[in-house]
């Protein structure tokens, strides 16, 4: 269990945030209130306001939702046909062309998925929402239907794992090479498996190639929106073709080495994954995911607000020196003062202990924002620094108590000051 | 400097030339008396008086939620203090009472909110910044990330938890709070301390806070 005394210090921090960020109007609202009511309103058990009423009414709703769901009977798993006769598919059994020809898996809600000769697929289950799919080898070309936000599919192949909420997309597994290739039409998935745990956004357009060894992403190797270029992409309406034309995957299933027509920058597709999780404050994780597509790549190309996500992931993950990198890149690139500096004598102080570095960023800080928001903060953290040094520490003092004789490190800048 | 609350008579003569004694903060008799015979000054000094504390505790214990009127809040407190101020014998004791009401409002807070967020499907980990500058965003970090473990918490954890940590109470007036034996309240609080910390633990930011402070030595 913690340290009782550090619990204490956090609760005194959170206090004081508490305090800072009182809202001013809440104790004059509830006293005009309060002295509003008369005699007979003045012991009032129990009130049916308009909101109790409107939320006994939304408990009930719930509870009949309840009932009703456990009662009523739920909804089907979804159904399939396979080939062009249409057999009934069944759930856990193979779906594999016999000849050189294409064979389609037609499902209920609309979704068709075209498995090219030489590939080898299982519907491992079904359900109302979608379906699980196991590629065992081969390309299959999928178009996924959206029905909502409920929908949901996944995509197996080996050890990867693709999300797919609707969308179009051709997928190919090689088991020799333990290879696994996505080429995305439209709309997006999330893959994850051995090389990217924490999944991977693959957008239209784009096309990803990984292995258990090898990642490599594209861009620009897929038609964006359209599945008229050359990509075989069945649609709920049209009749397949029967030879499906080269799927924008990679000639062979054994390379991994595309031809490099448009190669994508590093790092521009993990962007949407670093910044979820980032936003999510899953900070360790962003911070993984950044660091997979190189996060000097990805400082590179953030524009100035995702530079400051970056030094935040990074600071937060225990990185100060990329967390530095990115508030430097800031301040080089996008002339980001102020805060930045504030953070860099932070990061300095707290976490690369170096004093003499902190006392440098603060005094930029005082200089670029002498009036800003942080800045007795910054004048109460340059005392801190300087106390070891009567004669400096003396000077910070006058300053700190001339600006801030009320302020937090008031005391700490008079005993200094008295010395 | 004692705060100076009108007498009971005062609104009858209000300018008739005499010094009159006033009833100040140590007179809490004359406050409770004052209610008791419905004088209308004394709704006025019991709200003055105490609602600073109330609205301290219902802050601290509640966090900032946008779905929150803290105003509202307040007042159901002072509500409910009208409503049962007659089980009051010990005038002194009022304060405390009074912070026991606020608590158990926050209780009941808490529990309606997550019953609310369940009928509505509302993301409850959704904590909303502190829209403030000046306050260092690491503490503003460690503020938002405090609230999202206390959200998870049962609510009379959550409760004897911040009373304690927060509102800095001892052991004593917590078992006056929350209306509870002593022992009741250690046990509570020692299972709170252990949720909190084992929660903590997980959390990459708090982690830092409780392992060395706030901030690295210099």
């Amino acid at each position: 269990m913690a340290d009782l005394k550090r619990l204490s210090e956090l609760g005194r921090v959170i206090a004081d945030v508490s305090d800072a960020t009182r809202d001013l109007s809440t104790l004059p609202n509830a006293r005009r209130r309060f002295l509003s009511l008369t005699t007979e309103d003045k012991a009032p058990q129990y009130r049916f306001s308009a909101k109790r009423i409107a939320l006994a009414a939304s408990f009930a709703l719930a509870c009949g939702a309840l009932i009703t769901a456990w009662v009523w009977p739920t909804s089907p798993a979804i159904s399939f046909e396979v080939g062009e006769h249409r057999s009934k598919g069944s759930v856990g059994q193979w779906v594999a062309p016999t000849n050189e020809s294409p064979l389609d898996v037609r499902f209920s809600e609309g979704s068709i998925v075209n498995v090219s000769p030489g590939g080898r697929l299982r519907i491992t289950e079904t359900h109302s929402d979608g379906a699980d799919l196991l590629i065992e080898r081969g390309t299959i070309n999928a178009h996924v239907s959206h029905k909502g936000e409920s929908t949901h599919w996944r995509l197996r192949a080996g050890p990867f794992e693709v999300r797919v909420t609707g969308t179009t997309f051709s997928a190919r597994w090689n088991p020799e090479t333990e290879t696994f290739e996505l080429a995305m039409i439209e709309g997006s998935v999330i893959v994850s498996g051995p090389r990217i745990p924490a999944g991977r956004a693959v957008v239209a357009g784009e096309q990803l190639i990984v292995s258990t060894q090898h990642m490599e992403l594209r861009a620009g190797t897929t038609p964006a929106s359209s599945a008229s270029a050359n990509v075989a992409v069945p649609t709920p309406t049209e009749v397949l073709p029967v030879a499906t034309p080269a799927v924008t995957l990679s000639p062979a299933a054994t390379s991994t080495t595309l031809p490099s027509a448009n190669p994508v920058e590093p790092g521009a597709p993990i962007e949407a994954t670093w910044k979820t999780l980032a936003r999510a404050g899953k900070h360790k994780e962003a911070m993984a995911a950044a660091e997979a597509n190189g996060f000097s790549a990805e400082i590179a190309k953030a524009s100035p607000g995702e530079l400051l996500t970056l030094a935040d992931v990074a600071r937060f993950s225990g990185k100060p020196a990329a967390a530095k990198e990115a508030l430097i890149a800031a301040r080089k690139r996008y002339k980001t003062k102020g805060a930045t500096a504030f953070l860099l004598g932070k990061i300095s102080a707290d976490q690369l202990r170096s004093p003499g570095d902190a006392a440098l960023w603060f005094e930029t800080y005082l200089k670029e924002e002498p009036g800003g928001p942080l800045a007795e903060q910054a004048l109460g953290r340059l005392l801190e620094i300087r106390k070891r040094d009567p004669g400096a520490a003396r000077i910070v003092a006058e300053r700190y108590l001339a600006r801030y004789p009320m302020g937090a490190h008031a005391a700490l800048a008079r005993s200094l000051v008295e010395k | 400097m004692p705060r100076v609350t009108p007498s009971p008579d005062s609104e009858q003569a209000p300018s008739s030339g005499v010094v009159r004694t006033l009833p100040t903060v140590r007179d809490e008799e004359a406050l409770v008396a004052g209610l008791r015979s419905g004088q209308a000054w004394a709704r006025g000094a019991l709200f003055d008086r105490y609602a600073p504390d109330v609205e301290r505790i219902l802050r601290r214990i509640l966090g900032y939620e946008a779905h929150t009127d803290m105003a509202d809040l307040v007042h159901d407190t002072f509500v409910q203090v009208l409503a049962s101020f007659q089980h009051i014998r010990d005038a002194g004791a009022l304060r405390g009472w009074i912070q026991s009401i606020a608590a158990h409002t926050a209780y009941r807070t808490i529990r309606s909110r997550r019953v609310r967020r369940w009928l509505r499907f509302w993301e409850p980990s959704q904590i909303p910044e502190v829209a403030i500058v000046g306050i260092d965003p690491d503490v503003r970090e460690a503020y938002r990330r405090t609230y999202q473990l206390l959200d998870r918490m049962p609510a009379e954890e959550r409760v004897v938890f911040v009373l304690r940590y927060v509102e800095g109470m001892d052991l004593g007036q917590l078992a006056e709070t929350c209306r509870v034996s002593l022992s009741t309240v250690k046990r509570r609080l020692a299972r709170a301390e252990g949720r909190f910390s084992r929660a903590a633990e997980r959390d990459e930011v708090l982690r830092t806070w409780l392992k060395e402070g706030g901030r690295w030595p210099t």
